[in-house]
């Protein structure tokens, strides 16, 4: 890649950065920021961060060259990036007033404290860390049988009281299919039901996730207060070590919250309410199929049964056809060994009589040894023969 | 005190330098053409269906005459084990002297969602095992189980027992119910047959989105952001796309198959309970009379210590060794320092045996 867009995103942050150093300086000498720090010739729709806005312009030019995987990956970087960059805009609007003087009061700490951590929330929630519920989202997206796009549309805000209007449109969903088509309206209704159970429960989920965001918070608001109030922990003395801060308080509220039954109750109604959808779905894809004359989904599930079942006794029969084989084996070289002995007393003392018939003798032993000489060294009881083996491979 | 002493000029330097790694990163990444699933030499051995069972290969040649099979999780990939030069717990097992085979399951597509815990345990993996007796002429061999695959060897060995001369268990799970156990408190009301029943295969997507949901602003945040700090170095850039490979890398599962493990193991607990059935027969742990090492992380979410420790009051041997690794659930397999630790004492206390 050319050095091109890098250069002209480095251009483009030393512009930015006179902003924002004018800003700085401005904190400290205790002026009023700027009202829109990023607002520059070199750009005319900057937004009142300055950074964000060279990170927004440097991603559009860049990430055009990079790979799907990588502009992928990268993208979450960016995403991340950016709401680093909120942050930290956050703090030093927070502290501009700040620095350099301690609060007085513990209420002025609190006061500080909230001011700095009140946009957190909305900050990571409405850029970088919109999971689970969303990628829940995205993930049932990739699910077929019903769009999961369609779900996506079930956004709902989180103020939205649906009681009364879910009662009206239970009545109606209720009531009984009439005419030609009766079961089709049935079907319907009942999918229009499921429906809403699924919306009820994301709701659910939803209230669930922000609470989790709001009790973070305030964990965070009292982890600054204890680092304030305490003589043995250093302060936190970069932004880095403040995002790393938050996400430590995020994870500990989260860890809790998530264990309770009712966070347990929630997520499995979520999750179980959708399933439910998608059967529902699935069957009438299904009887579509049916009339078009294609083949369905449970058609091609009662095939692949069965061959799983024949594939089954097909194994147990080639392996019990081996460990046949080896059994007969084992008695081969057994009977042929006790042919042998048998044959060493019975014709030893003979061989002690000179007699004309000993030509045959030799005849006798010669085959046994043959026999004895074609079994393996050792049988394996249980292992399959090279045969069985072969036979057990799927082309 | 003010909790936060950021000066102006530490904050304009802080945010341009991370800008300026960012930037300087996305160069890194374009230069990475592919990752590699993989960094040891092998052979394919043996396959069946999508079932691979392969032999690394190493420069020395193997002290111990028994040979080690590793059984991996039906989630996500084997080539966490291997997944590069300086990390690869199948190459430090091949300096330990092992003669190391992997069984590589494959991706289930729709045709093997009647695809059973019988059907890998009694059929694969018993066949996997017969393939390499039978190869160096050996009645009994070397298992190392690792996850959900400890799980499966820990229900091989007390089936066939006399198969198995020393069973190894990595972050297996054998009490499903623990009370730290954050999986098992979401699935315990799942509609495991709903959800199969409708799904058939149970997708790798699904199983992600519930992994990350375990620590999702470590997993889907934080991690971005380090990242940041780490990514000038094009080698560390690309070992960190190895990994975020290897996450994102995550097979459907077949549905029977996920009907049991979640029903069984996780919502009623039997392994623990001897009430587990594969192919007609019982799972009895008191049936595992081999000697048995169980190596768990004590820092993982997923399987945590508990989950697996219980192995002790559960297993017929009395030769049972434990060892506990300080870290997580990956970087038992992947942190420097697994390495310098795990394999060798699992080499060691194979040698003993």
């Amino acid at each position: 890649m050319s050095e091109k867009p890098i250069f002209n995103w480095a251009e483009s942050m030393q512009q930015y950065q006179k902003a924002y150093v004018d800003a700085c300086h401005a904190f400290v000498d205790g002026a009023k920021q700027p009202e829109n720090p990023g607002q520059t010739q070199a750009s005319a729709k900057a937004t009142e961060n300055p950074w964000i806005d060279a990170m927004n312009n440097w991603w559009q030019s860049t990430s055009g060259d990079s790979s799907d995987s990588s502009r992928e990956f990268y993208g979450k970087m960016v995403d991340q990036g950016k709401a680093f960059l909120e942050m930290t805009e956050n703090f030093s609007t927070a502290f501009q007033n700040a620095q350099g003087s301690s609060p007085a009061t513990a209420a002025q700490l609190k006061t500080l404290i909230e001011h700095a951590t009140q946009n957190f929330q909305n900050v990571f929630s409405n850029s970088a860390w919109q999971m689970p519920l969303s990628n829940w989202q995205h993930v049932m997206s990739s699910m077929s049988v019903l769009p999961g796009d369609g779900f996506k549309g079930m956004d709902i805000p989180l103020n939205f009281n649906q009681s009364d209007l879910q009662d009206n449109i239970d009545k109606i969903l209720s009531a009984p299919g009439v005419g030609q088509n009766r079961e089709k309206q049935e079907q319907q209704q009942k999918l229009l039901k499921l429906l809403m159970e699924y919306q009820s429960a994301i709701q659910e989920y939803s209230e669930s996730q922000s609470e989790i965001g709001n009790l973070s918070v305030r964990k965070f608001q009292e982890r600054l207060t204890e680092i304030a109030n305490s003589n043995d922990t250093k302060p936190l003395s970069s932004f880095k070590e403040v995002f790393d801060c938050w996400v430590d308080c995020c994870e500990s509220v989260y860890a809790d919250y998530v264990m309770t039954d009712k966070y347990a109750a929630t997520h499995v109604r979520m999750v179980n309410a959708l399933m439910a959808v998608k059967q529902l779905g699935r069957r009438m894809v299904d009887e579509s199929l049916g009339t078009l004359n294609m083949p369905t989904r449970q058609e091609l599930d009662t095939l692949h049964y069965r061959f799983h079942e024949i594939r089954r006794k097909d194994k147990a029969q080639s392996k019990e056809l081996g460990d046949l084989k080896n059994e007969l084996l084992t008695i081969i070289n057994t009977q042929a060994e006790q042919i042998k002995t048998l044959q060493e007393k019975t014709i030893a003392p003979v061989a002690k009589e000179p007699t004309p018939r000993a030509p045959a003798k030799t005849t006798v032993k010669k085959a046994a040894a043959a026999k004895a000489g074609s079994a393996p060294k050792r049988v394996t009881r249980k292992a399959p023969s090279a045969r069985t083996t072969a036979k057990t491979k799927e082309a | 005190m003010l909790p936060i002493t950021i000066r102006p000029d530490q904050a304009t330097e802080e945010i341009l330098n991370f800008n300026k790694k960012l930037a300087e990163g996305l160069e890194n990444l374009k230069g990475i053409d592919s990752i590699s699933t993989g960094v040891t030499p092998f052979e394919i051995v043996y396959q069946e269906d999508k079932m691979v069972l392969v032999r690394y290969k190493s420069d020395k040649k193997p002290t111990n005459k028994v040979p080690l099979l590793i059984v991996y999780a039906l989630v996500n990939r084997p080539y966490m084990t291997d997944i590069q030069e300086n990390r690869s717990t199948i190459k430090s097992l091949l300096d330990t002297g092992q003669d190391v085979y992997l069984i590589d399951w494959g991706y289930p597509d729709r045709a093997d969602r009647f695809l059973t815990m019988d059907d890998y345990i009694n059929g694969y993996l018993d066949r996997c095992v017969d393939f390499i007796r039978q190869q160096h002429n050996l009645d009994k061999i070397n298992i190392l189980g690792i996850c959900q695959g400890g799980t499966f060897s820990l229900c091989y060995g007390s089936l066939h027992a006399d198969k198995v001369r020393n069973l190894v268990a990595m972050v297996t799970p054998v009490d499903f119910k623990t009370p730290d156990n954050m999986l098992s408190s979401w699935v315990q009301n799942i509609d495991v047959d709903l959800m199969v029943d409708t799904l058939g295969n149970v997708s790798g997507d699904l199983l992600n989105w519930t992994f990350l949901s375990l620590k999702p602003f470590r997993l889907m945040g934080q991690k971005y952001l380090d990242m940041v700090d780490a990514i000038n170095s094009p080698e560390r850039a690309k070992n960190f796309m190895r990994m975020e490979k290897w996450i994102f890398d995550s097979p459907d599962q077949a549905g029977e198959t996920f009907r049991q493990f979640t029903k069984d193991f996780y919502q009623e607990n039997k392994l623990i309970k001897g009430e587990v059935r594969l192919g007609g027969q019982s799972v009895n742990l008191k049936n595992l009379s081999m000697p048995v090492l169980n190596i768990y992380a004590t820092e993982d979410h997923l399987v945590p210590p508990k989950a697996s420790k219980a192995l002790k009051e559960h297993v017929g041997t009395k030769d049972y060794t434990e060892l506990a690794f300080p870290g997580g659930h990956i970087g038992i397999y992947v942190s420097g320092k697994a390495h310098k630790q795990v394999p060798p004492a699992i080499g060691e206390w194979l040698r003993a045996r």
